[in-house]
């Protein structure tokens, strides 16, 4: 049967129609993925460069019909004024310096945590692990009322009050996030361990054997021979987390008064002005390009990390 | 004997390890969720009023559940229509990041290109971005240039309705085509992350299977409803628990919105950590249910 249809296809490849038909088809399946994925990819920038164009837009232009993307007045001013009200060259600086610290101190974690729980078998780590993807399941709003307030009133397991000092009031630094960090409960951190952990499955168990057997004991056979290993992983994770942080409006900007970028976008969506709204709206399209534009930076240099690591984390496997 | 023994030991030395490199975690969900979600359990049943120094709770028993359940007409209503929203987006959601997946599995030029930029809601999809461009009088004059007519559609969609209503299509079928189409741009926010997971998925699967499925004359068709489609179908069961979690966690939901509100800016404690609570378990309910039904379809490869 088999036999058959190979000669009845070699039969048909020989002859030109069939040439003829396969070419159309190709050209015809290659034009269609194009047009398919244009107009998806259109959906996706058409607002990010309707804010750009905005942007550089002035009052005139606003009003002005005849202007619908490319302005006629080109300005600076939203800018200038954008990042005036952001207090700019600080905040970013500030939020760069704390959001990098606390996406590396949750790397660090998240990967000890996944490397754990993949490679030991040891009681309860099935239950852990239920917790890793309970942690995941729960929005951040529901227990962020009592973090805030386990922050405002600091008390290391009611340490302080026991020698008499009063409780700390930690919400005007930035230690809720760094503390958050260290016990892998910051910003999407369950989803961190998760994958961490299935690519850690997903390595030989002879790597660390190895180890074991020349008298390495298990820190140090995960510092010097899982790490290196793992160093796509962790920057993948590292990338993820410096940049959702970096756009995050439910855990930050609760827990921390800090100078920080996410602090200041009130500026951006408060205030009244005689133009009826219209300049805030410039300035806001001017603060979310300032906004946008490290992670931005980030995501278009970094791309490979991103996409790749996640490809070869190993989520596939259950 | 005296090797297994030793064996034994160096396990259970293992086994401490293994608690050891967890030991953050654990400390860190009983502090930081185990903790905060008992809090969660007693402020409900209270009226908290925050001071300077500490925090004063009293005793009001059911009250703030009686007030979602029978008084309050809107929290209802508005968990009511977010798992409306979930249950259209979800099933669309995971068909279209499949979609994406399989197009962007496929070699072609440009196809970094397009990776990018469809997978750059991954980034941008975040509160931040939904909390400034909400209201904003620009892209929302950008958006609604398809509006002028009657019909309200948004840029995408008013000659597809248009078109739709005149072929005398039913008119629930037609709205349901134009609140997809209207939502295409949420579609593909949310389809981002899946499409990342199937693409992974599509990867894995080991060429030699499709190798000798040609060989044995199996045509594309074939192939992909025997092979590419059973062989990823474990992941679309992740998606799909992926899609509902992020659609009733993500800070656009109206109902996780209802309860910022009620927590941090009308400083309703009690009643805001009522309705978390109650939203979280039917969130957990619904999650489960979904889980056990789809379970049994997904085939697994070993």
């Amino acid at each position: 049967m088999t036999d058959l249809a190979g000669r009845l296809r070699a039969y048909r490849e020989s002859t030109g129609f069939y040439r003829i038909k396969k070419t159309a088809s190709h050209i015809a399946v290659t034009v269609l993925r194009l047009v398919l994925l244009i107009g998806i990819s259109f959906v996706i920038i058409y607002p990010i460069v309707s804010v750009i164009c905005g942007s550089f837009m002035s009052l005139d232009d606003l009003v002005d019909i005849t202007v619908k993307y490319f302005p006629k007045h080109f300005t600076l001013e939203n800018y200038s004024a954008a990042a005036d009200a952001l207090n700019i060259p600080h905040t970013m600086i500030t939020s760069l310096i704390i959001f990098t610290l606390t996406s590396a101190v949750q790397t660090m974690s998240c990967t000890m945590v996944g490397y754990g729980l993949a490679r030991f078998r040891f009681k309860g780590n099935a239950a852990i692990f239920a917790c890793v993807i309970i942690q995941l399941l729960i929005p951040p709003d529901t227990l962020m009322l009592t973090r805030y307030i386990q922050f405002r009133y600091f008390d290391l397991f009611g340490l302080f009050r026991l020698i008499g000092a009063g409780t700390l009031n930690l919400t005007n630094s930035f230690a809720p996030l760094i503390i958050l960090g260290i016990l892998c409960m910051g910003l999407k951190n369950g989803l961190f361990i998760f994958i961490l952990r299935q690519y850690f499955k997903g390595l030989p168990r002879s790597l660390e054997e190895a180890a074991y057997v020349d008298g390495c004991n298990s820190f140090r056979a995960f510092v010097t021979i899982m790490l290196p290993g793992a160093r796509a992983m962790m920057v993948t994770v590292f990338l993820f987390s410096f940049v959702w942080l970096w756009t995050d409006m439910t855990v930050a900007p609760v827990l921390t008064n800090s100078d920080i970028l996410v602090n200041m976008t009130y500026m951006l969506t408060s205030g009244s002005d005689s133009t009826g709204g219209l300049s805030l709206s410039l300035l806001r399209n001017a603060g979310i390009v300032l906004i946008l534009l490290p992670v931005l930076i980030v995501y278009v240099v970094c791309q490979k990390s991103f996409i790749q690591g996640i490809e070869s984390s190993g989520l596939t496997g259950s | 004997m005296s090797q297994k023994r030793k064996a034994v030991s160096f396990e259970k030395k293992q086994n401490r390890n293994g608690y050891l490199y967890c030991m953050p975690f654990i400390i860190g969900f009983l502090v930081f969720v185990a903790y905060p979600l008992f809090k969660v359990v007693v402020f409900s049943f209270n009226e908290l009023t925050v001071g300077a120094k500490t925090y004063e709770t009293s005793w009001v028993g059911l009250t703030h559940y009686n007030r979602i359940f029978f008084v309050d007409p809107d929290f209802r209503k508005t968990v009511l229509s977010s798992i409306r929203d979930m249950v259209i987006n979800v099933p669309v959601v995971v068909l279209f990041s499949f979609f994406i997946a399989s197009i962007l599995n496929q070699k072609f030029v440009g196809r970094t290109v397009f990776r990018t930029i469809l997978f750059l809601p991954v980034i941008l999809a975040s509160g931040m971005v939904d909390y400034l461009t909400a209201g904003d009088f620009i892209s929302s004059n950008m958006q609604n240039i398809g509006s002028l007519s009657e019909n309200s559609g948004s840029v995408f969609s008013g000659g597809l309705t248009q078109l739709l209503t005149e072929m005398n299509i039913g008119k629930s079928f037609v709205d349901f085509i134009d609140g997809l189409v209207d939502r295409i741009s949420d579609i593909t926010t949310m389809a981002a992350v899946p499409s990342v997971i199937f693409l992974s998925g599509m990867q894995s699967i080991s060429p030699s299977i499709y190798e000798a499925s040609y060989i044995e004359g199996a045509s594309a068709w074939d192939v992909f409803w025997k092979i590419s489609f059973p062989m990823v179908s474990p992941l679309i069961l992740v998606n799909i628990i992926y899609c509902i979690v992020d659609s009733f966690t993500s800070s656009s939901n109206k109902a996780i919105a209802e309860i910022h509100v009620a927590l941090f800016s009308n400083a309703q404690y009690g009643l805001g950590s009522a309705m978390a609570l109650f939203y979280l378990v039917l969130a957990g309910i619904i999650i489960m249910i979904i889980y056990t039904l789809v379970k049994r379809l997904v085939y697994y490869y070993d």
